[in-house]
């Protein structure tokens, strides 16, 4: 008895933490080899790096949970950062107070996210056609509309306030002359340098959604109802769970969750272009991945889970930068580390469980 | 058993990520420079003059995407990097795209490299980053694409010591030019074209129909991007060819676009329309060669890569400013100069050594 018990504490164990674990190992390594790796503002930059990446893997991991995939999302993003910029150029022209055009683009932003949202729960749902298949169409349709709406064109002339929020700090520490809050201090440019930023917004914004996404998915109905979903559909019906209503709000879920990446977007990069998430919905999924979610559903979770997952990858990508490795390694590493993610979590039990 | 296999593939991906850093070390030894940023305002100038004192400048280079247009850039500014002693962190983001881009600067920033050679993936979206590069006293030079509107002696890209690009209009103008030649000066043009809102491109195509428009017999029928994509361009070529019965002169605006376009016009058989293309990459040449393009264009990367580090050089050394705007020149093939042994040097190379 006792046996069995230490064998299984230390499986579970083992589950959660060789993650992290890995995390750690490569951190090391790029700090002993790479150069500028093991210094607070690298890693923070890691942090910031992953925030958009991260954002999206938390909607896909409410996805991939309930056993479906989202693959609108990478031009959902996109057509938020359009629709957004769209309107807050148009508004930076009539003279707009500036706080009001950054709230307004930010509301219409998320807001715009909702309808492809809906579509695809609604299809998916009512049609009953897998959700890749769905969702694929949906990533041409968000695609196509957002190159439409922009003439291809990245979008600009956004009201500076944007950018200084978008790469603000919350606090800044100069050695001669303390502490400031939110605003940098004006010093002359030579000496700005040493100024020392701590905690850029996109990352304290990120850290809210993560904490709230978790807190929802963990302890709440709506939590439990998508792990239900994901384990055993039928069963979950007949627990009484409406289950397209439930889908249908994931899916939605997603989209937003897209659409807060598409405003850290345009807040990072004051413009907004069609393509702008183009590039990310790969490394979202791989992240939910090698969170340890299971590609089938019903097992999945955001802490540790998809965090540990987003950022290996932002560790990989910014560590071989700073080792001064072609970015073609990149690939490679991600790659590699995909495959044994789910081949370790697939083995865990395996070789704990069966003795 | 079991528990060995899975302590195995624990241990070989730590040996494969411990060998890709180790393997791809490229100096022996690492100066480890200060990594805190805690010393207080009142040591700047010791700060400053430490770092005069090191030798070895290193330069982060960062590419658009991955081009043999960037690859022949790239080793001309290795060698002017080794002819003048200074170390060179070359990164390419996996796409044209500003949000691969921008952490690859930060990464670069915070390794802190004493400059940065940029093209921008995106002229707005990477001003943030650049300006980050400039507080943390990295000044940077922009080549091929500039940030902005090109003009650094104001507004908010004011930081920007140098651009140093191809003048892109009077290369589209001879372009044009040299299409109104091989037409005859009466025809169609089709252009095929990587990303709307590409400024480089843009002009290009511009100073291309500029020249078209003088011609009352001929015209600029129709202009697509493919994002950057050659099976796209031909795909779209292709598709234009085959819905519009006067096309006489397809040309793309760079590497992939002209490629891909070129390829769906001989994959047609329509040796009845002409072909020109923007930078000469080895494929460029080869059908130039072939009688496929009638005219190849070819800027010069390799210019800009070396007067970009070289200027980058002589402002640390001693702070001599390089012109604000350097327009780097162009050199057009066509079948008659296609052998010559001086033009050979113009051709882009294809791999990196």
């Amino acid at each position: 008895m006792e046996e069995t018990k230490n064998k299984v504490d230390f499986k579970s164990k083992m589950q959660k933490l060789w993650g992290l674990a890995f995390l750690i190992f490569l951190v090391i390594v790029y700090s002993i080899f790479g150069k500028g790796f093991f210094s607070y503002s690298s890693l923070q930059n890691i942090l910031l790096a992953s925030s958009i990446l991260l954002i999206i893997a938390i909607g896909e991991t409410f996805v991939m949970i309930t056993g479906g995939i989202d693959l609108s999302v990478a031009f959902t993003m996109g057509l938020s950062t359009v629709v957004a910029a769209m309107t807050m150029k148009a508004m930076n022209q009539m003279g707009i107070n500036a706080v009001i055009i950054v709230i307004v683009g930010f509301v219409v932003g998320i807001i715009v996210c909702i309808i492809p949202g809906f579509l695809n729960g609604l299809i998916i749902t009512k049609f009953g056609i897998p959700p890749i298949i769905v969702t694929l169409g949906m990533y041409l349709i968000a695609r196509g509309v957002a190159l439409l709406l922009s003439g291809g064109f990245p979008i600009g002339k956004q009201p500076s306030l944007l950018g200084k929020i978008g790469n603000g700090y919350l606090l800044y520490y100069l050695g001669s002359k303390g502490f400031f809050w939110g605003i940098p201090p004006v010093v002359a440019q030579d000496l700005k340098r040493y100024i020392i930023q701590i905690i850029p917004y996109p990352v304290i914004f990120l850290i809210i959604i993560l904490l709230l996404s978790h807190f929802i998915l963990s302890r709440t109905k709506f939590g439990l109802y998508t792990y239900l979903i994901g384990g055993n559909v039928e069963a979950a019906r007949r627990a009484g769970v409406n289950v397209n209503m439930h889908l249908t709000k994931i899916y939605i879920l997603s989209s937003i969750f897209a659409g807060l990446a598409g405003m850290i977007y345009c807040f990072r990069y004051t413009s907004g272009t069609a393509i702008a998430g183009e590039a990310r919905l790969f490394d979202a999924i791989a992240a939910v991945v090698i969170g340890g979610a299971s590609i089938t559903g019903g097992y999945g979770k955001l802490i540790p889970g998809t965090l540990i997952g987003g950022l290996t990858i932002a560790v990989l990508q910014t560590g071989l930068v700073s080792m001064g490795v072609s970015t073609y390694y990149q690939f490679l590493a991600v790659g590699i580390v995909i495959i044994l993610a789910v081949v370790i979590d697939k083995q865990i039990p395996l070789i704990y469980g069966k003795r | 058993m079991k528990k060995t296999l899975l302590l195995l593939l624990i241990l070989s991906l730590s040996v494969a990520m411990v060998y890709v850093g180790i393997a791809c070390k490229t100096t022996a030894a690492e100066e480890t420079t200060a990594a805190e940023e805690t010393t207080a305002a009142e040591e700047t100038t010791a700060a400053e003059e430490t770092t005069a004192a090191e030798t070895e400048y290193t330069f982060g280079f960062v590419f658009g995407v991955d081009d043999p247009f960037y690859t022949t850039m790239g080793i001309a500014a290795q060698k002017k990097a080794d002819e003048l002693g200074i170390k060179i962190i070359f990164q390419t983001p996996s796409k044209w795209n500003a949000d691969v881009q921008v952490p690859i600067v930060e990464a670069l920033i915070a390794s802190k490299v004493d400059f940065l050679i940029l093209v921008p993936d995106d002229a707005n979206a990477l001003i943030p980053v650049a300006k980050k590069a400039f507080d943390a006293g990295i000044n940077v030079i922009t080549v091929d694409v500039w940030l902005g509107d090109m003009d650094y002696s104001e507004g908010d890209d004011s930081f920007v010591l140098s651009h140093m690009g191809s003048d892109n209009f009077e290369a589209g103008q001879a372009m044009g030019e040299a299409i109104a030649e091989i037409l005859d000066h009466k025809g169609n043009v089709y252009t095929m074209s990587t990303l709307p809102g590409e400024g480089d491109v843009e002009l290009r195509y511009e100073g291309c129909s500029d020249v078209i428009s003088k011609y009352p017999e001929m015209q600029m029928i129709g202009l697509d991007y493919c994002d950057n994509d050659p099976s796209k361009a031909q795909e779209m070529t292709r598709a234009f060819i085959e819905a519009n019965s006067e096309v006489n002169c397809v040309w793309g605006t760079n590497v992939y676009s002209a490629q891909g376009a070129a390829m769906a016009v001989q994959n047609l058989g329509r040796t009845d329309i002409k072909c020109a293309a923007f930078d000469a990459t080895e494929f460029a040449i080869e059908k130039l060669r072939e009688g496929l393009f009638q005219m190849v264009l070819a800027q010069l990367p390799g210019e800009m890569g070396s007067m970009s580090v070289e200027a980058a050089y002589n402002f640390l050394k001693d702070g001599t400013k390089p012109d604000i705007l350097v327009k780097t020149g162009y050199k057009v093939f066509t079948s008659d100069n296609v052998d010559d042994p001086d033009m050979q040097q113009y051709i882009y190379k294809g791999v990196s050594e």
